[in-house]
């Protein structure tokens, strides 16, 4: 049975490869290269000829984020664990944050901008921006930056940010989210920014509205307290 | 390798057989992490599925990469949504 829906499976997308092999996008991706102000082709995808498709991927993650914060309960949900230790008395933990935050921050950063020429982009960026905020949350840190209004800023920021670029390209070409002019590299280049913050805070918070229990793992104390 | 089976032919394969055992999983187990876990499989498949469209014709085409990306951020926004929910349940169950 397993096995025959396989076959079809594979016949199906076999076929499909076949048939659509004279429709490469490949040669019109190459010739919009030129009206478009991103040097690497995925981030024009991504950016300019399916920008609709990221502003939804982008509200997919936030609309994750808020239905995790909306089910970790009150006071936000996005405190830390009473029961995760504080490590950052720790001078070795100290240490090692100090080097490696700034480093992944400076990562992130240049995952960003690279994303403009070669590999990378926003979404590696956010990436390796969770990453870093995992880290400095699970020795201790409390996520004051996404606690309150500031947080729900943050998390809206790459949808907010997105949506200010598409009524820019209504009012300057008349077309939503249209980026074809001179200047707009900036823009773009803006809108990855706030991209990747907005996508970072709302994997962040996603993580910690998930450990909001952490601490009850082999430990049946806490689960009463 | 068998006789006329190319190298995109056999990707294709094994990405389909990925989704199918994604999705047969997702249904028949019945603990909720290992069914995400096996939706996660399924999302592995599709992107194998993808890169293999993205690289069957003259060269790398952006477009199938770039729907990739998509299906990794949707994964990981499904995902977490799954496991808060599936932790507020277990909580649930443990109260009761």
């Amino acid at each position: 049975m397993c096995l025959l829906i396989l076959a079809g499976l594979g016949r199906a997308a076999t076929a499909a490869v076949t048939a659509g092999a004279g429709v490469s996008l490949r040669d019109e991706v190459a010739d919009a290269m030129a009206g478009t102000p991103p040097e690497h082709e995925i981030t024009a995808v991504l950016l300019d000829f399916r920008s609709y498709d990221t502003l939804l991927e982008a509200t997919i993650v936030l609309v994750a984020a808020v239905g995790a914060l909306s089910l970790s309960g009150p006071a936000d949900g996005i405190e830390t664990s009473a029961t995760t230790p504080d490590l950052t008395a720790d001078p070795a933990v100290r240490g090692v944050l100090t080097l490696l935050i700034p480093a992944l921050l400076l990562l992130a950063g240049w995952i960003l901008f690279a994303g403009s020429y070669e590999t990378g982009g926003a979404f590696q960026a956010a990436a390796v921006l969770t990453g870093a905020a995992v880290l400095a949350v699970l020795s201790g840190n409390r996520p004051r930056l996404l606690a309150g209004a500031a947080g729900r800023v943050l998390v809206t920021s790459g949808v907010v940010g997105f949506l200010v670029l598409a009524v820019v390209g209504l009012v300057g070409s008349g077309q939503w989210l249209a980026v074809d002019r001179p200047g707009a590299g900036g823009l773009i280049v803006g809108v990855e920014t706030v991209l990747a913050i907005g996508l970072g805070a709302g994997l962040t918070v996603i993580f910690l509205a998930i450990g909001r229990g952490a601490g009850r793992i082999g430990d049946p104390a806490a689960s009463a307290a | 390798m068998i006789a006329g089976v190319t190298v995109t032919d056999w990707y294709l394969w094994v990405g389909a057989a990925l989704m199918l055992l994604g999705v047969a999983f997702a249904l028949l187990l019945g603990d909720r992490i290992r069914r995400l876990i096996a939706l996660n499989v399924c999302s592995g498949g599709t992107l194998v599925i993808l890169l293999t469209v993205a690289v069957a014709g003259d060269g790398p085409d952006p477009v199938p990469q770039a729907l990739a990306l998509t299906s990794i951020v949707i994964t990981i926004a499904m995902t977490g949504l799954g496991i808060v929910l599936s932790r507020r349940l277990d909580e649930r169950e443990d109260e009761s």
